[in-house]
């Protein structure tokens, strides 16, 4: 028989979900006390290479306010040809290509193992996607020559049908022409402007889309008819009602194949047709001609270019994928969206000044580009940045344009270093068959049982605002909503759901003794193919007051920790640092008050299940992260840090939360050991996964060894393999994580070290090293509070009969 | 292995470079799976609990670890107190992958009779003026030495493929190239990615 944990990792494995509680109580009150918020992690387009290919219509509920999925949860009337909606019950004929159906032949989308399935929607429109490259040339020479080659390499790895532009800026916003033959032409605009979509229409030369002229060169008579599927604001046949068609952009002749013709652009063009051209334009890219004075900072419009750019793919191809990929150098210093002015003596924003209220342009640049961030998720498009500088960039102002779209943010030093390049081309890294892992212009919709509502969602998405039945009144996250918009969604994107348990106490548990769920995930293929994933899963009611143990045996105390994790962040962008920290103290206070077992104020009494044992540890380590700790960090680097959290999957946010430390020796294979200072010893190396940092960390002895050069020496092969051992097991995470992460080579005394140190567990300081124990570890020098004295608290907190 | 080091100029603790292809493969499977890895690869995935009962236990030193001062544990018998790693010799190396000028030449002869022969079947007789101008580009580095042994090996993949009409292993290792050495190939790989039509390739996401 499975253990839970089997069982969780298995249903992790099938459909991409965590739950926190994988028993449900069965009641509104019980679940508030249960403390940890029922929720749940889920990867929509979790890579499946084993998910069978249906190109047929998925088949709904016809009950209005429904309009479920059939899946393999739903009772099947196999003579009478009918099923029963497991969500409203509602009894549903089958369409007449079902007439064959019996219990020896079942379609895919029955089958138990088939919980999570994929439709391919033929009927529909199929797209290219897009790419508008936005570059800043205000950067010195060596850093625009790099950036160039890392563009002209894009051209090779997108796809060749997908339509790409580029708009560059300094103190003027240029977009440029492709592929006209002759002298290379562009548009200039202002950079100290905004410009509306209609404006940017105007000026370029853009006819309405629809029209004639549409795009610049639509022929009339070739645009789609009134009525047919896919027309924008209808959804397709077979779609559930309410939701915006991804497909529903503008209509453009139909080629061979049924494939629709985009109407042409002269500033976005196919790949194939102007990548020599475009790599000749990149090539001849030339620094911000402007000269900048003693003590000034070069002027650089990224507020204004970004609305140029956003303006431009609305009013040439709305409601279809595309990403604009901004390219950013350091801060935007004119014009809309600017973060700091050009005077060199006024640094940008720190926590400090935000916390005096002394930041005087941040406020007007958020609302700039949450604006744009607004009209690009209508149009389903996203926004990445790439960011790249010593200094800051105003990624906090920007913030929105990636959590809202769904878009990258990638922070990086300089667009020369490996990280920036290595990083950018993983953004068209492709799977085991050899699709594009990005997918675009979501839409995320979650369906439950009547007992469940849905409070929100913390991910890159924003709210379709669709007010269904089961949509709650408490509101976590982005709420008020059961429907999300993805701009842009990865193979690791991952939100977290919130739910709430509405039946009242004392109520009988609800019917079939089981609640259910399904999440459905309409987006548009790389290819351009409209997809529909379906994931409907199931999980058993229990009375918490006599089934408790029940309920306790299916708590995932991972998935609690990323989830706890999140809404603290989350809480930390209004609320005040201390208040937050407070709030999850009380928290974990309550959860050990809950579940642990203990004589009541006898603290050594107190003991807790094993399923729980890890949470305590991953609180202590989340307080004292960089998510909820901002001393020592930028505001630019809390918004990077707190956006990874926000969209990875359970295994790396996890990560993010409580580092991965492994320990290398000459006593035995690696082995994972305690984030703690004692495992920093003389004559072991540790590599320490941070998420953001692989660390690789030399004890005191194997750093004198390693100076003196006994692994040159051959019979001193086996210290070779020794220091080679770390940097084998971190090469898959280099060449494989997204973003890619520094790389950290250190020993004893380095001054690298400060990344390890900083991130073990205290448990011997220069307060207690010469109490402790002389050969238990290296010290670390902090006043902060150790694991074994916040437990010491928690359990004295936690057994106490006045708490 | 990594392709080459970081770029420690320009970035503090930047990570090594890795060959694209060897970033795709490890991205397409699983650590364990990864038959291009080595077999013994630690999975990084497992954590400690902290002891609830108390304080952490000391970690066992052991009684064989030498102390500072002392050389690490050996497994072979020394070969003498002051034996020297001979230095990785080059020679070897260099002996066998030093081509001649000839064999260069010979080498780009055939690469770009290859090329010419698919210009001549794929594409249309205007179009490739505009090709060939941009091959040049390719013979005169090639000739001026401005390529290094790998580019000039992959090329020689690359035209072997196209011969043989593997046309989607053509592809794999010109996008390669091209990640791989930007600087060095911009002006003439998107035209080398254009010489075979898509519609010719039999398979892959294209």
């Amino acid at each position: 028989m499975a253990t839970f944990q089997e069982y969780i990792q298995q249903n992790e494995d099938r459909d991409g979900v965590r739950f926190s509680w994988n028993v449900w109580p069965s009641s509104r009150l019980e679940a508030t006390r249960l403390v940890v918020n029922l929720a749940c992690l889920y990867t929509p387009l979790k890579e499946k290479p084993d998910l069978p290919a249906i190109t047929y219509d998925p088949v709904m509920c016809t009950r209005g306010n429904c309009k479920a999925i059939l899946n393999p949860l739903c009772q099947v009337d196999y003579r009478g040809k009918l099923w029963l909606c497991n969500f409203c019950f509602q009894r549903n004929p089958f369409p007449p290509q079902y007439a064959g159906i019996s219990e020896l032949n079942t379609p895919a989308e029955l089958h138990p193992q088939f919980s999570t399935i994929e439709y391919t929607l033929t009927r529909s429109q199929t797209l290219p996607p897009i790419f508008l490259l936005v570059v800043d040339t205000c950067v010195d020479e060596d850093e625009l020559m790099t950036l160039k080659e890392s563009l002209q390499m894009s051209l090779s790895l997108l796809p060749p049908n997908a339509l790409i532009g580029l708009i560059t800026f300094g103190k003027m916003v240029q977009v440029h022409e492709l592929g006209c033959d002759g002298i290379a032409k562009s548009y200039v605009f202002r950079g100290t402007k905004d410009f509306s979509a209609k404006q940017v229409q105007d000026m370029l030369g853009l006819g309405k889309v629809g029209g004639a002229g549409g795009g610049g060169n639509i022929p009339p008579g070739q645009m789609g008819q009134p009525g047919m599927p896919g027309m924008p604001g209808q959804p397709g046949p077979g779609m559930p009602p309410g939701s915006v068609g991804p497909m529903g952009g503008p209509m453009g002749a139909r080629g061979p194949g049924g494939q629709s013709v985009l109407p042409p652009s002269r500033f976005l063009q196919p790949v194939h047709k102007c990548d020599m051209y475009l790599t000749d334009l990149l090539g001849e890219l030339q620094r911000d001609p402007w000269p900048v004075p003693q003590g000034k900072r070069p002027l650089r419009s990224t507020g204004s270019a970004l609305s140029i750019a956003v303006g431009l793919l609305e009013c040439t191809f709305p409601n279809t994928g595309a990403r604009v990929m901004l390219f950013a150098g350091g801060a935007c210093s004119q014009g809309p969206g600017m973060v700091l002015n050009d005077d060199l003596k006024q640094p940008i924003r720190s926590h400090h000044d935000i916390d005096k209220d002394n930041a005087k342009f941040m406020k007007k640049a958020m609302k700039h580009y949450e604006a744009l961030a607004s009209r690009a998720c209508t149009n389903g498009h996203a926004i990445d940045i790439y960011a790249c500088a010593l200094d800051q960039t105003g990624l906090l102002e920007m913030k929105s344009c990636c959590n809202t779209t769904g878009g990258h943010l990638v922070m990086g030093d300089s667009f020369g270093s490996s990280l920036f390049k290595q990083t950018f081309q993983r953004v068209f890294a492709k799977d085991a068959r050899n699709e594009y892992k990005m997918a675009f212009n979501a839409l995320m919709e979650v369906k439950t049982s009547r007992e469940l509502k849905v409070c929100g969602t913390i991910g890159p998405c924003i709210s379709m605002n669709v007010k269904g039945p089961n949509v709650s009144e408490t509101e976590l996250g982005i709420g008020g909503t059961s429907q999300w918009k993805f701009c842009a969604l990865g193979t690791n994107t991952t939100p977290a759901v919130f739910f709430e348990v509405v039946n009242q106490h004392g109520a009988p548990i609800p019917q079939g003794g089981r609640g259910h769920i399904q999440f459905i995930t309409q987006y548009q293929h790389s290819s351009g193919q409209k997809r529909v994933r379906v994931t409907t899963i199931a999980r058993n009611w229990a009375d918490a007051v006599t089934n408790l143990p029940n309920i306790t045996a299916g708590f995932d105390q991972e998935a609690a920790a990323v989830l706890m994790a999140r809404l603290a962040a989350f809480r930390a962008d209004s609320d005040e640092g201390p208040d937050v920290l407070r709030w999850l103290d009380r928290m974990l206070i309550r959860l050990c008050q809950k579940f642990g077992g203990y004589s009541k104020d006898d603290p050594n009494s107190f003991n807790i299940a094993e399923n729980f044992s890890l949470y305590p540890q991953f609180m202590f380590h989340l307080r004292r992260s960089q998510f909820l700790q901002v001393f020592n960090n930028s505001p630019d680097e809390t918004t990077f840090y707190r956006h990874m959290l926000n969209r990875e999957d359970l295994t790396q946010a996890l990560i993010m939360v409580q580092p991965i430390l492994y320990s290398y020796s000459f006593h035995g294979p690696p082995e994972p050991v305690l984030l703690d200072s004692s495992s920093i010893q003389p004559d072991r190396i540790l590599l320490m996964d941070t998420f953001f940092q692989i660390v690789i960390y030399h004890g005191e002895t194997i750093a004198q060894w390693r100076a003196a050069g006994y692994q040159n020496l051959p019979e001193y092969e086996n210290f070779k393999q020794l220091l080679q051992a770390p940097v084998d097991d971190a090469q898959d995470i280099l060449t494989s994580r997204f973003p890619m992460p520094r790389y950290i080579d250190t020993e004893h005394g380095g001054s690298q070290a400060r990344f390890l140190l900083s991130k073990v567990n205290p448990s011997q300081t220069h307060n207690n090293m010469f109490t402790y124990g002389g050969d238990g570890g290296a010290p670390v020098l902090t006043d902060d509070v150790s694991l074994q004295v916040f437990m010491e608290h928690l359990k004295k907190l936690a057994v106490s009969s006045t708490a | 292995m990594a392709f080459r080091p970081g770029n420690h100029d320009r970035a503090w603790n930047d990570p090594p470079i890795f060959s694209y292809q060897q970033g795709a493969l490890s991205g397409d499977t699983k650590p364990e799976e990864n038959v291009t890895s080595s077999s013994r690869k630690t999975p990084l995935n497992k954590r400690i609990a902290f002891p609830l009962s108390g304080g952490i236990s000391k970690p066992t030193m052991t009684v064989t670890s030498p102390p500072i001062g002392l050389p690490p544990p050996c497994i072979t018998l020394p070969i003498s107190a002051s034996a020297n790693l001979p230095e990785v010799s080059n020679d070897q190396s260099s002996k066998s992958t030093l081509e001649t000028r000839e064999q260069l030449d010979l080498s780009l002869q055939k690469i770009s009779n290859i090329l010419h022969d698919c210009l001549k079947s794929y594409i249309e007789a205007e179009k490739q003026e505009d090709f060939n101008k941009r091959l040049q580009h390719l013979y005169t580095s090639w000739k001026d030495g401005k390529l290094n042994a790998d580019i000039r090996q992959r090329l020689t993949i690359i035209s072997e493929s196209l011969e043989l009409k593997d046309f989607v292993k053509a592809e794999n290792v010109r996008v390669a190239l091209a990640v791989d050495y930007t600087a060095d190939c911009a002006s003439w790989i998107m035209r080398m990615g254009s010489i075979v039509p898509r519609k010719n390739f039999i398979s892959g996401n294209e």
